[in-house]
């Protein structure tokens, strides 16, 4: 299945350039084959799943920083099929987003669920979960915005039931 | 009011501040399975529990985790909990707690030999029906017990809590058995109904890299060859070996470990009847002394064949024993370190062994980590002795 887009070029010679996408293609890189005899090009791409790994994605609400530091991740440990590679890529994107503010780190669970992307959706959630395990109830209320929707009896009687977790 | 999205129709809603981008609730972002997920990576029951308190959403979550970790803070034995003595006494029962054993003081390897095989003692058990065990806090009843002062909870108390528990880790805070610090011991048990098979690795001592730098500089080419055989050691077990206590120690070494891995799968029932969910269950502790697994096949098992208790304690008995016995004086690791005696010990059910020959390389070298699991693998090289056990 293809699909069909077709480029005005300029105004004056209305030269039109059409663009085949074709889905099934095996090459890593894009190359554009000409056809002169109806000035087609023709630009393969690699199908969604072996190569969204290495095409730099673009994240909705956050920071470019942060977006280049997940590209990087994404290059660097789709590159190459050596585990230490992969473990240094892994290692560099976990010390970036220890740095970052927690609702950006939310943000990236969401996107990398989006995109399917389960290495991501693992580091993302991991650290979540890190920052959660670490805090108090009203600390991890605090660092997410989370409203309190108990009544003080309600909360009281919850913290009755799960004493063990708040004794050392 | 970001809340009006929630499916939750019984949320109430507080007057709050007026609406701006610092007052979003980070998780509206993500759905419930998303919100799973990170609480699926938190592990510590602990922290589970504290988040039922942050919100209803958290609450209502929190049941469905599939991953826990249940870090025990002390084990309390039988005698704690009928009377007020700190430390266990000696004199009672010797079979009724392994923790004993360890409060006791280092046991005299000829002593326990005569303890673990001697005719069943007839003084009274305590009457108390907890078992030695596993707290969050406390003793394996539900009840909520206090024992100087202090509340403690059971593991089965916490853990009902849950009710779509796959992956259970439970970490007792110290290895069972009482040994001196140089001395090697860890063992890795598998149980269905009853002992499927177990590992042991001992050694009399163990010297670190670091250690070896001054000393033993002309023999590593004899030592260093990766399997652990070395010019004037033909992979045989030394005469001396039987006359000077080696073979007796590792005895004890092998029945201590048995009786650890038994006691603790006996703790284990009732949270394994409860949790019908689960896929695999991992009782180890903070020394990584000794692993006790099952999957889900032997945990099945388990729920539709109960457990044989032994009767004179509280553990499960354990079956007619083949054993397969590997022995080093002197073994050097890949990583540069020594075990002076090392052992190795694979226990199989007399019953089981006539079926499956597995190559016994795989199972017995997998059962623990780096750097021992290259110990084992060197060790099962050499020659084999064969030992039988009756069950006790």
């Amino acid at each position: 299945m293809s699909q069909t887009v077709v480029l005005e070029q300029n105004a004056v010679e209305t030269q039109s350039i059409t663009l085949k996408f074709d889905g099934c293609s095996s090459d890593a890189n894009p190359s554009p084959i000409v056809n002169p005899e109806n000035q087609s090009i023709t630009i393969k791409f690699d199908d969604q799943a072996s190569n969204h790994h290495t095409i730099p994605v673009s994240i909705p609400n956050v920071d470019s920083e942060t977006e280049a530091a997940v590209n990087e991740f994404l290059r660097k440990h789709g590159s190459s099929d050596e585990e230490s590679v992969r473990t240094d890529a892994m290692n560099d994107l976990w010390s970036f987003i220890e740095r970052q503010e927690i609702g950006t780190v939310v943000v990236l669970v969401k996107f990398a669920s989006d995109v399917k992307n389960f290495e991501l959706l693992e580091i993302f959630c991991q650290r979540v979960a890190d920052v959660i395990a670490k805090k108090t109830v009203e600390e991890v209320r605090e660092i997410f915005n989370i409203a309190n929707d108990f009544t003080p009896e309600e909360e009281q009687a919850i913290r009755d039931e799960h004493r063990w977790a708040f004794e050392d | 009011m970001m809340s009006s999205l929630r499916p939750d129709l019984t949320t109430k809603i507080f007057p709050e501040p007026p609406f701006t981008a610092e007052h979003v609730d980070h998780f509206d972002l993500l759905p419930d399975s998303l919100l799973l997920l990170i609480f699926n990576n938190i592990g510590d029951v602990k922290a589970l529990g504290r988040c039922c308190v942050v919100s209803k959403r958290f609450h209502n979550l929190i049941p469905q985790v599939e991953n826990v970790v249940v870090r025990v803070d002390c084990v309390i034995s039988d005698n704690d909990a009928t009377s007020a003595a700190g430390a266990s006494d000696k004199s009672r029962g010797p079979f009724s707690s392994l923790v004993r054993l360890v409060f006791g003081g280092i046991v005299k390897p000829i002593q326990a030999i005569g303890q673990f095989l001697g005719p069943k003692r007839s003084s009274p058990l305590p009457s108390s029906s907890t078992s030695s065990a596993l707290s969050v806090g406390n003793n394996g009843d539900d009840d909520v017990e206090q024992l100087g002062g202090v509340t403690h909870h059971s593991p089965t108390q916490v853990l009902k809590n849950f009710c779509d528990i796959r992956f259970l880790k439970i970490e007792l805070p110290s290895g069972e058995l009482g040994i001196e610090d140089d001395v090697l011991l860890k063992w890795r048990a598998d149980f269905g109904s009853t002992l499927d098979n177990c590992v042991m690795l001992g050694a009399s001592s163990v010297i670190q890299p670091q250690n070896l730098a001054s000393s033993e500089n002309n023999s590593d080419t004899v030592c260093g060859n990766g399997n652990g055989i070395s010019n004037d050691d033909n992979g045989s077990i030394p005469e001396s070996f039987y006359t000077n206590g080696g073979l007796k120690l590792r005895v004890v070494w092998t029945i201590s470990s048995l009786i650890a891995a038994s006691a603790r799968h006996y703790l284990l029932q009732p949270i394994i009847s409860e949790h019908k969910t689960l896929d695999s269950l991992v009782l180890t502790d903070v020394d990584r002394q000794g692993v006790l697994c099952m999957n889900k096949e032997q945990l099945e098992e388990l729920r539709v064949k109960p457990l044989s208790a032994s009767s004179a304690s509280k553990r499960t008995l354990v079956p007619a024993l083949t054993m397969k016995l590997w022995y080093a004086p002197h073994l050097e690791l890949p990583n540069g370190t020594v075990l002076k005696g090392a052992t190795l010990v694979a226990i199989r059910p007399s019953e089981q062994s006539g079926q499956k020959e597995v190559n016994d390389g795989s199972w017995v070298a997998s059962a623990f980590e780096e750097p021992y699991g290259s110990a084992a693998r060197m060790l099962a090289k050499r020659r084999t002795y064969c030992l039988e056990m009756n069950s006790f």
